[in-house]
This record gives C-alpha cells, sequence and structure tokens, in this order.
C-alpha cells in the first residue's frame, strides 16, 4: 500500500490508476499518452520509471497500523443465513460455535474487488475453512457476510455469489449514491459483532429487504 | 432524446478510471472504437456519452431535431420509414421514430450530437449496472426515459446538418470502410498472461490452433467459450489478482472465459492471456455459436497495434476537423 501511494505519488503522463491485491500490485497506463508525452516505447518507459521508484525507500506507518478499525454488526439468524447449516456441518461446529468463532477475531481488509466495495477479510481461523458453493447463488442479499476457503467477505450489492452466505449485516458497505465512499479500505481491519434480528431491523440501512 | 422502446440499452462513455481500489470497473461501452468513430460522426469528442443498445426493438424520438449516428455489427436502423446506414451521420426530425432492430446481437452505438447528459458520477456518464449508479439512474433503460442531450454550439455540427438537410453529399460522410471496425476478423489477438506458464503444453497447442465457439452465456461481464478444455501442469490455487477487459481466464473446467467491458476487478482464475486492446471490441460483437481463433503476439507487437489503432484515429479526427471547419 506505501508502494502504491508513493507511485500514485509520483505518477507520469498516461497514468490511469495502480490497484493492489493480495500480493500484487498492478499499474494501468494509456500507451498512446505516454508515447506522446515521452516520445518512448510505453512498455519500456514504464518498466523503467518503476525501476527508478523501487529503488527509492517505502516508508511505511510506524507503528504497523495500515487503516482504521471497523465494528461490524452481523445478525447470524438462519434466516438470513442461508447456508449457515451447510458450514455448520462441513466444519463439525454447533451454530453457537461457529457464530463464536466467526466474531471472535480482527481480520484484515487484503483488497477491495470482485464487484463495488466487495471486501475480500482473512484469514478465517482453520477450523471455520469451507469450500465455494458447488453452484452460486443468483441472488444474494446486499450486506450479506459470507465464507470461502481462509477469507471471508460482505456483499455489498444484490449479485450472484458462490461463498457460503453466514449472516448479514444491516451497515451498507457501499452506497450507489456515494460510490467513492467506499465504508473499507485495504489495510483496514474489521470485526464482526452478533446482534439479534430486532437489532438488525433498528439498524437496517437498506431499504425494503 | 424520449425512450420509446427500450430493448436492452444504458447510456455509456468511455468509462471511469481511478477506482479500481474500491473495486469499481472502467466499464462504459463494449465497442470503444465504434463509439469514438460515432462520436466523430456527430461532431463530438470521442469520449461523449451515447446509448448502447444489446438488444431491440429500440425505439426513441424527440422535440427537436437530433444529429445522430449509429455503429455496430449488423444492426439495422429506420429514421421513420427510410432506413439509415450505420456509420454515417443523419437527422432524426423531430416527431420522427427512430427504430433499431439488433437480429444478430452485438453492441449497437447510437452517438447524438451534444452527447447524452446523464449526470456524471466518478469522472462518467456511464451505467454501473452492479453497482446501481452512474447512467440513467444506474439501470438499464426503459420506455418512457427522457435523456437529455447536449445542445452545442458547433460549426462542425452546423455544416454536416446544413449539408443532410440539403441533400447534396450524403454518401461522403459515411466511414471508409478501412476505418470501420472490421467485425469479420475471427482470429484474436492476444499477449500471454501472467499464468501462461501453469498450463500444459497441450493447452498452449490447443489455443493457437483450434477454434473455440462462443456461447450464448456471454454478456457484458465477458464472453464464455467452448472448446478442447485447456488444463495446468498441475492444480495450483492463486489468490485474486486484477483482472480486465481483455483478460482471457481459464475455469476449473477448463473453459475459456473472456472478461469484457463489466469485468469484475479482481478474479482468481489462471489467466492464460491478455487480449490485444483494439481486438477486444471486435470480440465482444461476435455473435454467439461463432467460430473464433487466437494468435500470440509480443508485448511489442501488442503495443505497435494499439499505438497504430490510436494514430489512424488521431488522423482520421484531423480529416474530419479541416473538412468540416
Amino acid at each position: 500500500m506505501a508502494l502504491a501511494d508513493l507511485l500514485a505519488k509520483n505518477a507520469f503522463t498516461g497514468w490511469m490508476d495502480c490497484s493492489i491485491a493480495y500480493n500484487s500490485l498492478t499499474l494501468f497506463y494509456d500507451p498512446w499518452e505516454v508515447k506522446q508525452a515521452y516520445a518512448a516505447a510505453p512498455g519500456d518507459f514504464v518498466v523503467r520509471w518503476l525501476e527508478e521508484q523501487l529503488r527509492q525507500p517505502i516508508v511505511t506507518a510506524a507503528d504497523g497500523s495500515l487503516g482504521k478499525e471497523h465494528l461490524i454488526p452481523v445478525c447470524y439468524d438462519p434466516a438470513m443465513a442461508p447456508d449457515i447449516q451447510a458450514v455448520a456441518s462441513h466444519t463439525g461446529l454447533s451454530l453457537a460455535d461457529l457464530v463464536a468463532l466467526h466474531s471472535s477475531q480482527p481480520y484484515h481488509v487484503f483488497m477491495v474487488g470482485f464487484s463495488p466495495g466487495f471486501p475480500y477479510l482473512g484469514l478465517l481461523p482453520p477450523t471455520l475453512e469451507t469450500p465455494r458453493k458447488a453452484t452460486p447463488a443468483l441472488q444474494v442479499a446486499p450486506g450479506s457476510v459470507a465464507i470461502a476457503a481462509r477469507q471471508t467477505g460482505i456483499y455489498p450489492t444484490m449479485s450472484s455469489g458462490g461463498w457460503n452466505i453466514i449472516g448479514r449485516t444491516p451497515m451498507k458497505v457501499f452506497d450507489p449514491q456515494h460510490p467513492a465512499n467506499c465504508l473499507l479500505k485495504t489495510g483496514d481491519i474489521v470485526r464482526f459483532s452478533p446482534i439479534d434480528t430486532a437489532t438488525f431491523a433498528y439498524l437496517n440501512q437498506y431499504e425494503n429487504c | 432524446m424520449k425512450i420509446v422502446k427500450a430493448g436492452i440499452s444504458s447510456v455509456q462513455d468511455l468509462g471511469r478510471t481511478g477506482y479500481r481500489n474500491a473495486g469499481i470497473t472502467t466499464g462504459g461501452v463494449m465497442d470503444r472504437m465504434a463509439l469514438r468513430l460515432c462520436n466523430l460522426l456527430v461532431a463530438n469528442e470521442p469520449g461523449a456519452a451515447c446509448i448502447e443498445i444489446s438488444a431491440g426493438p429500440w425505439e426513441c424520438t424527440a422535440d427537436r431535431p437530433l444529429l445522430l449516428a449509429v455503429g455496430g455489427h449488423g444492426q439495422q436502423v429506420w429514421c421513420g420509414e427510410r432506413p439509415v446506414n450505420r456509420w454515417q451521420p443523419f437527422l432524426l426530425e423531430a416527431g420522427e421514430i427512430l427504430r433499431i432492430e439488433s437480429p444478430l446481437g452485438g453492441y449497437a452505438v447510437l452517438a447524438v450530437h451534444g452527447g447524452c447528459k446523464s449526470p456524471v458520477v466518478l469522472g462518467s456518464r456511464s451505467t454501473h449496472l452492479a453497482g446501481k449508479f452512474g447512467g440513467w439512474e444506474g439501470r438499464l433503460l426503459a420506455g418512457g426515459d427522457d435523456i437529455p442531450t447536449g445542445q452545442l454550439f458547433s460549426p462542425a455540427a452546423a455544416k454536416i446538418i446544413s449539408l443532410l438537410r440539403g441533400g447534396t453529399g450524403r454518401r461522403q460522410f459515411r466511414l471508409s470502410d478501412a476505418v470501420i471496425p472490421n467485425y469479420e476478423r475471427d482470429c484474436f489477438r492476444y499477449v500471454p498472461g501472467h499464468e501462461a506458464g501453469w498450463f500444459n503444453d497441450a493447452a498452449a497447442e490447443s489455443l493457437s490452433s483450434l477454434s473455440f465457439i462462443l456461447t450464448n452465456l456471454s454478456n457484458r461481464t465477458g464472453a464464455r467459450l467452448s472448446g478442447e478444455p485447456l488444463r495446468l501442469h498441475h492444480h495450483q490455487e492463486m489468490l485474486s489478482t486484477a483482472v480486465v477487459p481483455g483478460t482471457m481466464q481459464v475455469s476449473a473446467d477448463g473453459q475459456l472465459l473472456v472478461l469484457l467491458a463489466d469485468a469484475q476487478t479482481a478474479g482468481g482464475y489462471p489467466r492464460i492471456g491478455q487480449l490485444v486492446a483494439p481486438d477486444i471490441g471486435l470480440l465482444a460483437q461476435q455473435k454467439p455459436g461463432s467460430n473464433l481463433r487466437f494468435k500470440v503476439v509480443s508485448r511489442e507487437e501488442a503495443e505497435a497495434l494499439c499505438l497504430a489503432q490510436q494514430q489512424a484515429f488521431e488522423q482520421l479526427r484531423k480529416d474530419f476537423s479541416l473538412y468540416f471547419s
């Protein structure tokens, strides 16, 4: 992330974006703009530029903290968690233990992607590891909290999805009215806090769901 | 511009850049060159917002004359009762009905002088269908929608309109065949992807020598192909990383998925290749059932193809502005 910030700060003409994933950074540029600005073969120019940037020291936050910490309320009631029984039987846990385990530890936001605002969180305790569903659900309710392999995530918008839904948060993690204001950013820390259906209804930020 | 029949259509431009870390894709039209060419024909900037139509019947009308152009592959266009060619500007007079049919699928671009003035969200007027924002209320168009279009004082547009009204030179306005995208191309060029080395030799051989059928499981997100399964040396799990329009992913069953304009920002399937930019729009316009072939090129060749396409477009733009100023 520090590297992404450094690169963005020193951006060249033709720079478009730099995206962060688990273990990779991807740089996007417009070859035509680069060619116009620097009269060089665009790919070679960008590689040379990157090599130059990588010679600089990369400064990370001194206290090791990266981003904000969030407490996200989640209702694990089976009515909002279509796959929680399947996960319970796969892992051999009782529903209560499953909920306790999922909400017992902090998670890193490794990246935001797939769909707008979708946070890839991890790592799950090994006991909760569950493979993706064989057939993705066609409609996953917005706010659904799901797990797949050793990751957990939150579906920000109604979409299809192959992860196992084990709960739902009443919080909007992505607001189409304010698409730039994603709740969670790469580097943030997330903790889940179990709530009941009445609290869900009280906190619910989604319309007609 | 009042939509009478919406078919499957949405407001699109060249998309939004800079928001990939929020999971927000570039999006925009499926056929970027078609948009730039049609915008040129109606005296717009290349990235002005248009209506993209992927299924008809589509109809609109307006209470003032509109200068329009349609691009795409295989669509039929009528202005009232008179058929209109693609790739040339025409006038829709007040009260007339414009009708577009897409019997073979594909993505029609309808450019209007002044552009479609849906609100700008994150630097673009494109509809982000998954995020339900941008474009027209973040959704597909519906009958009854009234899309504002810009009114510009443009000498070029005035000249085009007066020539069209005068009835002279109507033919001259059609783009020459040399610049109209070649949708007959059935061989698509790609550079090897980051995980190309994960695949066995048979997969590389199949990809360069066999053809793959475009299935009807294809949409704005991607085109699913069916053919000889492409296999890895050995099973390998990968961590999700960036994918973009043109990324050629291979799913667990060995089938190719070529991502298109609304591709998600990250994916976890091995990337066997990346289409060269000029071929992405051409592939997007192919009909389900088509046989597609692929040809590997080097990064330098891909770059040269990309720059040559842009160079040709800039030249055309220059010629156009000389002619119409």
